[in-house]
This record gives structure tokens, sequence and C-alpha cells, in this order.
């Protein structure tokens, strides 16, 4: 037999003593008072002693039966045999035990929570003996390993594995096995070698371990403390803004909510963003994701963050019930055209251009703000205040500007570039190589072959339903029949590119304009020359162009996600141009400045560095006590899935053929083990017998 | 010289309503003084009784010459003898007398004040009827003996006496009982004051029976305080024995009933032993004033 909360039982025999000490306590204290007729009274204690002491010792006995059962059923006893691997006295022994520490471990099933079995089960497996040499490893995002190499000290492997706790944080399985691989490597000989996995085999985090690089005379034992049945787990998996919000105007907010559950749910979701408070209520249909949209007006520019929290839910994983997020809104939104055409050239493409953006000379209520520079001036610094970048006939750009204007999309702008000239083709290459995995661009800009004119070509093909055409609804067809795009490059497909992010081709199947993500801003790419084509004095010229800005203002990967435990490396906004006077703060609590991270300055601007996020919570990094960036970290969405891998899955299609003993911790994998209900009934009858007698005995 | 300073427990004005009343017996008694009391002997000098056939041999001189001239029949005439009540109060000085004093120095309102407030005043009303009273204390032994006397000075040092006992230790009726009836030739009233607290009732009424053998009327006045009737409320008590009995912890709400019942029968066993010694038994609360419980009494006894 053993349990599950051993220190219940220590604490049980304390609370033994509690009646004892009751009856002291609350004994009163007696009134002298002289008596004459004190031999009646001693009769009378006579008559009442043997009955008082019968009554004494049943509610002794009752009382203490109730305390040692409640304590008996907190210690949650598991009278299943099973049979514990003890290392061979007779070898030695190398064992790396891993504990997963993810979020996952802390699911509640029947009144107990994966870590603490975890926890049971892996101190089997540190208890002393001759010849053993011990590792533990608390794997979470990290494999933090106790000692570097295996030790005998296991008294400290015990204090370690007491102390540890599940973490909000997925495990990388594949890190805490290879590190356990590299402890166990050994030039020993006669030496046996044994991994034991203790953990809930989460199929998230397990359905590609590899077990090859382990030694291959290594024992693997694997320790599941998942229950039979996958325990309901409702979560809050993503909380955005469809599009960057503007302040004062209403923008969408998007909850997902997964129901990991057999049945359908009615959820009410909190959401706190500023001062604003709305409270939600939504179905969500079983083992499904589910995607409430609601409209918010965020009042005030600038950095601001809230919660999402699921109301009344009850289920086994309550770490993943709230969400934090951070949204950043603009105010006037700024652009700059970077051209080589005069300001005075009219009619000229960015004439053009500057026009859609800023229709009237005042400047009016919201209007954007377009200012003008040649690319021989195009830096960092130089556009540091503007959301949007317009390129149109600028040149040849060099290598660093190249670099600025890639950094500038990762950290949030949007690009809209007028791929008119040769030049631009190469511009286009260069900036494809710079942002490289961060581009999944559709297609690349060449030349156009030799004596093909590209005149007069008509769109033929045109994502009606996306930005920037869906604003004209039904009316698309006819009123682009007329439209004649010249000039501009030929293209060509990427391999294994998304073709979604083509928004309209031309008649000879060159692409006449795409968007794409790069980081947390987008590229825009209109293939055109706005001389030589109708398109400026086209009716649909402004409308597109503004929703072409409006989308690259507005759409950007905001949600670009900080896991707890994960390495985080964030280059700041470009306004943010050195490290010396940033602060990082947690609102929520006191926490240690320098446990949220560093500042480092490198050559496309501040990058904060943290190995370790906490959280999940939100971080802002003040300068000059002013918001100026912030982040919310978030438990990976994978860990509120609690479904767990058969065993014969790990044991025979992930084996990679090595022999692996898998088993269930007893309690939970017979999930029958409810001595502890019994207990608790007993209880119950005890404390019920002990009334009955003292009502029995009552005079 | 005796200090004829009045006690403290004489109420002469209290008494003043009882004092017309006598202190008498249904039983004829025997005084040393012709008084206002059936005597016990049929004298000569006394009033009228009756006639009885002369037996010879008994003395010429009652003979009724005057019956026997008319009937010639010898008759004697019987005449009764008068004489005073002789009144010995016995009151029992143990230290459970003292239960229900205020405080332990001045004991007022425990049995043994309500007591000598009952003596004191019986004392006064016996000597103002010119009959004769005496008084002995009972502890551990027969503390004080005072003979009979109607004197002032006898009343004065009787009160006295009262008013200076001194409650020690526990009662032995079987030691001081048989001593007091050694020291008594008269017979008389004797007047038992006790609570009947103590380890041997049978011993007691061992002795009583002796007196009512010589011909005594012994009157038991049962003292009993209404605490000790029932216990005090309250959780917890340690009741300490006024005797020696030794201390005891209890919750009275647990023994309350057994107490009470075994007290209830005490004071029958009390009763029915007194009874059937032949004393006259009388219960008293010391809830009742001394004088309601003294003047009912007289009243009773006047008949």
């Amino acid at each position: 037999m053993n349990f599950l909360h051993p220190w219940a039982i220590g604490l049980g025999a304390a609370a033994l003593l509690l009646p004892v000490v009751i009856h002291f306590l609350t004994k009163p204290r007696p009134q002298t008072m002289p008596l004459s007729t004190i031999r009646f009274v001693q009769d009378a204690v006579k008559q009442r002693r043997a009955r008082s002491w019968l009554r004494d010792i049943l509610v002794l006995v009752l009382r203490g039966l109730a305390i040692g059962c409640i304590a008996g059923a907190f210690a949650q006893p598991n009278f299943q045999s099973e049979v514990t691997p003890v290392a061979n006295a007779a070898a030695k022994t190398r064992r790396v035990v891993i504990v997963d520490a993810s979020q996952s471990m802390s699911a509640i099933e029947s009144g107990s929570d994966g870590f603490q079995a975890a926890r049971v089960q892996a101190s089997r497996f540190l208890k002393p003996a001759t010849g053993l040499r011990a590792n533990l490893i608390v794997a979470g995002a990290n494999a933090d390993a106790v000692f570097e190499a295996p030790s005998t000290n296991l008294n400290a492997l015990n204090d370690a594995l007491g102390k540890a706790s599940a973490k909000p944080e997925r495990i990388d399985i594949q890190n805490a096995i290879n590190a356990a691989s590299e402890m166990l490597a050994t030039d020993q000989e006669e030496v046996e070698l044994e991994l034991i996995v203790v953990s809930d085999f989460q199929r998230s985090n397990w359905a590609t371990v590899d077990f090859s690089p382990l030694p291959q005379e290594t024992t693997i034992k694997l320790e599941s403390t998942a229950p039979t049945e996958t325990p309901d787990n409702l979560a809050i998996l993503s909380v955005g803004f469809a599009e960057k919000p503007t302040a004062g105007s209403p923008a969408s907010l998007e909850i997902v909510i997964g129901n990991f559950s057999r049945n359908a749910r009615n959820v009410r979701v909190e959401v706190a963003l500023g001062d604003s408070v709305l409270v939600l209520d939504a179905a969500c249909p079983p083992n499904n994701r589910t995607t409430i949209g609601q409209e918010m007006m965020v009042e005030s520019s600038g950095w601001q963050s809230g919660w999402v929290k699921l109301l009344g839910n009850e289920d086994a994983l309550a770490a993943d019930d709230a969400y934090p997020f951070v949204v950043q809104t603009i105010d006037t939104p700024a652009c700059t055209i970077v051209t080589r055409q005069s300001p005075n050239m009219r009619p000229s493409s960015s004439y053009f251009l500057e026009r859609a953006l800023s229709p009237w000379d005042d400047q009016s209520a919201g209007q954007m703000q377009v200012d003008r520079i040649p690319p021989g001036r195009f830096s960092t610094d130089a556009v540091s205040g503007s959301q949007l970048l317009v390129f149109d006939h600028p040149g040849r750009l060099q290598s660093n500007q190249i670099k600025s204007i890639a950094s500038l999309m990762r950290r949030g702008r949007g690009v809209l570039y007028v791929a008119s000239e040769l030049v631009d083709a190469t511009n286009l290459k260069l900036l494809y190589n710079e942002l490289g995995g961060d581009l999944r661009a559709p297609v690349e800009f060449v030349p156009p072959p030799r004596g093909a004119k590209r005149r007069s070509l008509t769109l033929t093909s045109v994502k009606q339903r996306l930005r920037p055409f869906n604003v004209f609804g039904d009316s698309l067809s006819a009123l682009l029949a007329d439209l004649r795009i010249s000039g501009g490059l030929a293209t060509q497909r990427i391999a294994n590119s998304l073709e979604d992010d083509i928004l309209a081709t031309l008649s000879d199947q060159s692409v006449w304009l795409f968007t794409s993500p790069v980081g947390s801003g987008n590229l825009c790419v209109l293939n055109t020359d706005l001389n030589d084509s109708n398109f400026p004095r086209h009716p649909a010229f402004v409308p597109i162009v503004n929703e072409l800005v409006e989308g690259l203002l507005r759409s950007g990967n905001q949600s670009e996600k900080t896991f707890c435990g994960e390495p985080l490396t964030r280059l700041l906004p470009a306004a943010i141009t050195s490290g010396a006077e940033l602060s990082i703060v947690n609102p929520n609590s006191t926490e240690d400045a320098t446990s949220l991270g560093e500042f480092k300055q490198s050559g496309e601007g501040v990058i904060w560095n943290w190995r370790r996020p906490s959280g999940p919570d939100v971080f802002e990094i003040k300068q000059n006590g002013e918001t100026v960036y912030s982040l919310a970290s978030h438990i990976p969405a994978e860990e509120s899935d609690l479904r767990t891998l058969e065993a014969d899955v790990i044991t025979e299609r992930l084996s990679g053929g090595r022999q692996i003993n898998f088993h269930r911790v007893a309690d939970r994998e017979s999930g029958n083990d409810k001595s502890w209900i019994w207990l608790a009934v007993a209880a119950v009858v005890a404390l019920i017998g002990e009334v009955f007698v003292l009502r029995s005995f009552k005079t | 010289m005796l200090k004829q300073e009045k006690s403290r427990f004489l109420e002469l004005n209290a008494l003043s309503v009882l004092q017309n009343m006598r202190f008498t017996t249904r039983h004829r008694i025997e005084g040393s003084y012709s008084g206002k009391h059936t005597s016990r002997t049929l004298g000569g000098s006394g009033e009228f009784a009756d006639y009885r056939e002369y037996t010879p041999g008994e003395d010429l001189r009652r003979l009724d010459w005057r019956v026997l001239g008319r009937t010639g029949r010898a008759y004697v005439k019987l005449f009764q003898d008068e004489t005073n009540l002789v009144c010995t109060p016995v009151i029992d000085c143990s230290r459970s007398m003292l239960f229900g004093g205020n405080s332990s120095a001045s004991g007022a309102g425990s049995k043994l004040d309500y007591a000598q407030h009952f003596v004191t005043a019986l004392s006064h009303i016996i000597s103002f009827g010119r009959d004769q009273v005496g008084l002995a204390l009972v502890g551990e032994t027969l503390q004080e003996y005072l003979a009979p006397g109607s004197t002032a000075d006898h009343v004065t040092q009787l009160h006295n006496s009262v008013a200076s006992i001194d409650a020690q230790g526990a009662a032995k009726w079987d030691v001081a009982l048989p001593t007091l009836f050694q020291r008594t030739s008269r017979r008389g009233v004797m007047l038992l004051i006790t609570d009947f607290l103590c380890d041997d009732l049978d011993s007691v009424f061992s002795s009583i029976r002796l007196f009512r053998h010589r011909g005594w009327e012994v009157v038991a006045l049962h003292l009993v305080h209404p605490d000790e009737e029932r216990l005090p409320t309250g959780s917890a008590f340690r009741f300490d024995g006024m005797e020696g009995e030794g201390s005891i912890s209890c919750s009275p709400t647990e023994i309350r009933q057994i107490y009470e019942a075994n007290f209830a029968k005490h004071m029958a066993t009390v009763r029915s032993l007194a009874l059937s010694a032949g004393c006259e038994y009388r219960l008293a609360s010391t809830a009742i004033p001394y004088l309601e419980l003294l003047g009912s009494f007289l009243v009773e006894r006047t008949g």
C-alpha cells in the first residue's frame, strides 16, 4: 500500500491528538464550592462513572476513527499491488528519471492532480539502493536536471522532487531525452542504464518523440499518470483583434475557446480591457474550437492590456481558463512615400499615390499624414514615426536600406511596393533574401520577356471576397471591366507558396497584386506602372489604395505569441532606439525586474531577451514612465488538450524498435481504487455514530 | 459574674408577638418545681383527677372519708400534680451546619445560624413561661452541656453559649448523646436540631432511643438548606466536603437527578427512623424564617 499524499498521514496522526487537546482546551474551569451533602454527590458520581466511562471511550474511539479516516481519505491510499523496479543490488545502475512538469500534469481528475501522482511514482525510483547513481530531470520547456551527471546523493534528488511542481509550460520531451542520453552515456561496462519517464504522455507533446539518442542498452520505463478516460477541459486558446484597432473606432476581438470534452458546453466569458468589461455567452460544441467575435471600442491610443476569463467553469485544468492579451492602438496613422520622383512632378505615380492617401490639402481629422522622402534619405530613424511605407520608383536600394525595410516589417510596419521598373525586381529579390523564412511570398518578380509588351492588360482573376475588392460587392466586375494595366514586371510562382495571398492576376497570367505577412508586418506588392495605366484615373483607384493601406495598417501578426518557459527574443518597435532607459514591469505582481529578461542593442534595434518567460501574465516595457511595448505570455494551447497517447502507440510506433516498458500508475490506471471514498464514508459514519452515542447517553 | 449583654441572636421585638405563647408538651413530664405542666406524678395537692378503690396499706390521708361515710366503700382521691417543663435543645455543631453561610466568618444564613436564632428565641420563650431550659452542644464530643435552669442568669449564659458556638469537624452522635444521657437525671423534652448529615444514622437513633426509654420526649428538627436540595446550575464544579470528605469535580448537570433522588431518600430515611424511634419529626427549611417556624411549632404544641 502506498499513499498519494503521504503528508496527510502525518497530519492525521497529529490530528488524533486534537480531540484530547480540544477536551482540555474546552474543559470548563471548575467553580469551587463547599458542600455539606458531598456524600450524595460522591454517590451520584460513582453511579454515573461507569456509564460516563463507556460513553467517553466510545466517543473517543469514534472521534479518533473519524479523524483517521479523514486523514486516510486525504492521503488517498493505493491498495493495489504494483511492481516497483528496484536496481539489481549486485550491479551498478545509472538511472535518469524524467518527470513531466508541463501544465497538463496539473489536470485534476478524481480529486488528485497528475503531478502529485507523478511525484509519488518518481520517488519510488529514487529510493536508495546499492550501486545506484541517479539523476532527476524536471522537464518543461527546459530540461532542468538536478545534477550534471547521475549521483549517489538521492536525498538531494528527493528534495528537488518534493519542491518540483507543474509549470505553465509545454514539455520539450525530446530535449529532456537528449539530456538524459548524455547523462546515461558511459564507458563503464556492466552498468545497467535506466531511463524512467513519468508523464501523462499527452498526445500533442509526445507524438514525435524519438528515443534513438539513448544508448542502445538503456532500459526504458514509461510510467503514465494519465487517467483512463480523458478528463473534460475547456480552455481559452487564443485572444486577439482581427485587425489592429484604431483609437476610438470599434474593432473585432476574436476569442478562440477549445472544448476538449465529449459534451457541448455553454460558456460565459468575461473580457476585461482597460476600463471596459464585457461578459459574453457562447455555446461550444464538443471536441471543437469555437471563435467568439465581439466588437470592442478602444478609446485611447497606445498599448493596452486585458484578460479574458471563463466564468463558472469547472474542469480538469483551471490554469487555462484565463488568458492575458495586449493590443496596440494607433491614433492618426502616418505614411512615408519613398520615391525618386520630385514632389512637383505632376502627374506622376507617386503624386497619384500621395493624393489617394491624403485626398485633402488640409490635415483633416483622421486623415493620414503623408511624407515624401528620396531613397537616399531612407533609414530606420527617418521613418520611425510612420506606420506605412510606400515605395514607388525608389530606384536601386542599398543593402542596408533593404535590411532596414526587412527589420521594420518584422516589427509591424506595412510596406506597399509599387513594382514598375526593372530595378524593382532586384530590390524585391534582395528583400526576399533578407526576409528569408519570415516571408512566404507567392511569386517572385522578374523582368518581362524580351519583346513582350505589358500594355493594356486586364484583370482576369480577382479575389472578390477579400480586401481590397470586397468593398465593391457585386459591382466589382462591371467596375473593373475597363481597367487597363500597363507596365510592371513579369512574375514567377514560387513553389509551395500560398496562392491565397494572390489577390489579382492579369491577362498575361502575371500577378497584379498580392499581400503576404512578414513578422508583425505585411508586404503588399502592386505590379504596375501607374503612369502608363488608366488605374490612377479609374474610379476604383482611391478605394482600392485606401483599402490596401487600411489592410496594411490594421493587419499583421499581432498575436506573435510568447509562451511561458520558452526563450523570448523580441525586436522592440523602431521607436525604441536604446535600451538604456527601459525598464520591464509586471503590473500584476512585484516580480523582480531582473528576472524579466534583459535588453540587447543590435544592428536592427533593441532586442528583449528573456530566457524563461514567466506567466501567464502581461509585461510592459516602460520608457520615462510611458508604456512603449507590452507583451503577454501564455500557456501553449496544446496543453489544454488532455488526450494522451495509447500505450501501443508509444511502445510500437514511437519506440524505434526498442523495448519499452509502459506502465500506468495503479490507482489512476484502474480508475476504481476508490478506497478514499470508503474512508470518507467511514469518517461520516463515525461522526454520526458519535452523535448517536452522545444522544444515547444524554441524561 | 456573667456578662449581661444581650445575645445577637435574641430579637426581642420580633419575639414580642410570641411571648404569650407557651411551649407545652402533650406528655406528662417530670419537673423539679410546681408549674403549669402536667406532672408524671399524682400528688395530693394538685387538681382532683379521679377516684380509685382503696387498697390496704395505702396512705389513709388520701382516703375520701365522706364517700366512705355515705356509701361504706373506701375510695382514694387522686390529684394531678402540675410541674414545670424541662427542655434541653441539642444543637449539632458539626461543620456541615455552616453550609449556606454568606461568609465563612459570620456564618449568617447558614443552618447553624438558623439553629442559633431558633434556640435563642425558644429558650427565651421557655424561660419567660417559668419553665426550665438547658443546652447541649454536640460536636465530635459533647462540647458543652448546661443543665436546665430558668433564672435570668442561666438564660443569659445559655444565650452566650449559643452565640459562641464554634462548629468543628463532624458530629459524633454515638459518643455525645450517651454522654448527655449519663449527665441528665430528669426527664424532659429534648429538641434535637441537626441536619442529620452523618455517616451512621442508625447509631444516632440508637442513642436517641436511650432517652425515649427513660421517658424523654424527643423532637427531631431536621434542618435543610434549599441549596442542599438541588445542585447549583453550571457546567463544572469542584465540591469540597465540609467535614473532611475531600473534593470531587463533576458536572452538576450530569448527576443532578441521581443527587436529588439520593437526597430525597436520605430525608425519607431520617423521617422514618425518627418516627420509628418515637420522636416527633419536623422538617425545617432554612428558607422559612425561624420565627415562622417557631410560631407554628408553639401553636401546634399549645394545642
